[in-house]
C-alpha cells in the first residue's frame, strides 16, 4: 500500500494481477489492429473492392464509399466488435488500477498542499470548455476529459494517464518498454526539434493542449532554466499534472484555457509544443490555435507538434475505413477532419511564412508520426 | 460553426457498434473471461517460478512478483497463443460468411 510520504512514480504500480489483465488488453489490441486488420485488408483486396467495382463500376475511391464496401463483411462487423471490447476493457482494467491507488494520489496531494509550491495552478472556478468536446468522450474514456466545477477529482487524469502507453503501443507508435509516467513523447518530440533545428535555449516553454501534464516533464528536464507551461481545457488533467510535477521536485505552470485563447502574454514563449492536440481538437478551431500560437512566440520562436499520422493519401481503402469506424464508435470524432486539413496552409494562413513551415514524418515505434509546425520570422 | 451534424451524432455513449447487439455482449463476456484466464495463467506462472528458485509461493509473494524478462517473453507467448485460439473461430466465421 502506498504511502503519503511516497513518490507517486514509484506508488503508481499495478498489482500483478492487474499488470497481467492490462498486458492481456494490450496483446487483444495488437491483434485487432494488426492481425485481424489485415484480413480485412486482405478480403478488401480479393473480394470486396471488386463486389464494389460491379455495383458501382469504379474502385471505392475514399473512406465513404470504402465503409460502403466493407458494410456488409461479416469480418468487418466481428473486428468492431472486438475493438470495442478491447477498449472497454482497457478502460475497465486501468480504472482498477486507479481505484485502488486514488487514496494515496489524494494523500499525496494533501502532504503536498501543505508545502511552497515549486509551479503553480490555475484553474477558473467558472470555466465551461466549448462545444462540442465538453460533450464527448475522447477515446471513449468514462466520463470524459472533465468533471464539475470545484471538484477535487484526480480519477480521470489517472485514468487517462495510466492507458496511455498501453494505447500507443497498441496502436504501433511505441517501442513497447516505456513504463507509465515517463515522458517518453515529449522526450522524442524534442529529437523531432533537435532534428530539424539548431540547439536552442528557450527563456520560455508551453506546452499547449498538455493533457495530465506527464509530457511536459520532459521540457523542464530538457531546458532546465526555462519557465515551462502547461495549458489545457481539462481541469481534472491539469490537477493531476500540478500533482504530478510537484510531486517529482518539477515547477511547472499549469492553466485551464483554451489553446485558441491563453490569455497568455504576446511573444511569451520561445518554444511551443503540442503532442496530438490537433486530431482531439475540432478542425474549426484549428486556424484560432495556430494564430495564438504564432502570437505567442516571440521572433524567432519554434511551434513544433506531433500528431496521428493518418492522412488519407498515405492510407490503404482498409485502412481508412477502419480509422472512420474509430471516427464514428470508438471516441476518435475529430480524428479524420484534422487528417484531411492542410497543415502548412493552415500555419501560413496563422502567420508563419511559407518559407519557415515544415510537416513531414518522423519514424516511432512500428510506424512514424506526423511532425508539423513553423518558426516564427524575426 | 462548431456544432457540425458530425460532431454532433457523437455526443452520448453508444452502447454497442455493431448491427447485432448480442454479438457485441457476447463477445464482451467472452473477452472478459479470456482475460481472466490470462491472469490466472500468469499468476499460475507466477508461482511456478517462485517455487522454481525455493521460495513459498504465498499470496503475498505473487502479488509482489516482478516478471523478469524470460518471464514476460514466456508470458506474452502465452497470451499471444491464447488471443489466437478464443479469436480463430471469430476470424473464421468472418471469412466463410464475408
Amino acid at each position: 500500500m502506498a504511502t503519503d510520504s511516497q513518490n507517486l512514480k514509484t506508488a503508481y504500480r499495478p498489482t500483478h494481477d492487474e499488470a497481467a489483465r492490462q498486458a492481456f488488453v494490450g496483446a487483444l489490441k495488437g491483434y485487432v489492429n494488426g492481425s485481424m486488420e489485415s484480413q480485412l485488408a486482405a478480403e478488401y483486396d480479393n473480394q470486396l473492392k471488386f463486389d464494389f467495382m460491379e455495383k458501382h463500376g469504379q474502385e471505392p475511391r475514399d473512406r465513404y464509399q470504402g465503409t460502403e464496401a466493407f458494410r456488409h463483411s461479416h469480418l468487418y462487423q466481428l473486428w468492431g466488435s472486438a475493438v470495442y471490447t478491447s477498449q472497454n476493457l482497457m478502460w475497465e482494467t486501468v480504472g482498477d488500477t486507479c481505484d485502488r491507488l486514488e487514496p494515496a494520489f489524494e494523500a499525496r496531494q494533501a502532504m503536498l498542499a501543505k508545502r511552497p509550491t515549486l509551479g503553480s495552478l490555475e484553474l477558473q472556478d467558472d470555466f465551461v470548455p466549448p462545444d462540442p468536446i465538453r460533450h464527448v468522450e475522447i477515446h471513449r474514456q468514462p466520463g470524459g476529459y472533465f468533471g464539475p466545477a470545484g471538484s477535487t477529482d484526480l480519477h480521470r487524469g489517472m485514468h487517462y494517464f495510466g492507458t496511455v502507453e498501453l494505447y500507443r503501443n497498441a496502436k504501433g507508435l511505441g517501442d513497447g518498454s516505456v513504463a507509465v509516467g515517463e515522458p517518453s513523447m515529449g522526450r522524442y518530440l524534442l529529437g523531432a526539434l533537435q532534428r530539424r533545428f539548431d540547439a536552442i535555449k528557450p527563456r520560455a516553454v508551453l506546452d499547449l493542449g498538455c493533457g495530465p501534464g506527464s509530457q511536459t516533464l520532459a521540457y523542464k528536464e530538457a531546458f532546465p532554466d526555462a519557465e515551462v507551461w502547461g495549458v489545457d481545457l481539462s481541469a481534472p488533467f491539469l490537477r493531476f499534472g500540478h500533482l504530478w510535477a510537484e510531486d517529482q521536485g518539477v515547477a511547472i505552470h499549469f492553466r485551464q484555457a483554451n489553446a485558441s485563447d491563453t490569455g497568455l502574454p504576446d511573444a511569451k514563449f520561445d518554444l511551443i509544443i503540442s503532442h496530438i492536440l490537433f486530431h482531439e481538437t475540432w478542425d474549426d478551431i484549428l486556424p484560432a490555435i495556430m494564430e495564438e500560437a504564432h502570437r505567442l512566440l516571440a521572433p524567432g520562436g519554434i511551434f513544433i507538434n506531433g500528431d496521428t499520422p493518418y492522412q488519407p493519401d498515405r492510407l490503404s481503402i482498409p485502412k481508412q475505413v477502419t480509422n472512420h469506424w474509430q471516427v464514428i464508435n470508438n471516441g476518435e470524432p475529430f480524428w479524420t477532419r484534422f487528417a484531411d486539413t492542410d497543415v502548412k496552409e493552415a500555419l501560413i494562413a496563422a502567420g508563419f511564412e511559407a518559407s519557415n513551415v515544415f510537416a513531414d514524418y518522423d519514424p516511432l515505434g512500428t510506424g512514424e508520426y506526423f511532425i508539423f509546425g513553423g518558426r516564427k520570422g524575426t | 460553426m462548431a456544432n457540425r451534424a458530425h460532431t454532433k451524432s457523437h455526443r452520448g455513449r453508444r452502447l454497442v457498434p455493431g448491427p447485432d447487439p448480442r454479438v457485441d455482449t457476447l463477445l464482451g463476456m467472452v473477452m472478459a473471461l479470456t482475460s481472466e484466464v490470462s491472469m490466472l495463467r500468469e499468476r499460475l506462472d507466477a508461482h511456478e517460478s517462485l517455487a522454481a528458485s525455493g521460495k513459498v509461493p504465498d499470496q503475498d509473494a505473487v502479488d509482489h512478483y516482478q516478471p523478469t524478462e524470460a518471464d514476460e517473453s514466456r508470458r506474452k507467448q502465452y497470451r499471444d497463443r491464447l488471443i489466437d485460439k478464443v479469436c480463430r473461430p471469430l476470424v473464421a466465421s468472418g471469412q466463410q460468411d464475408g
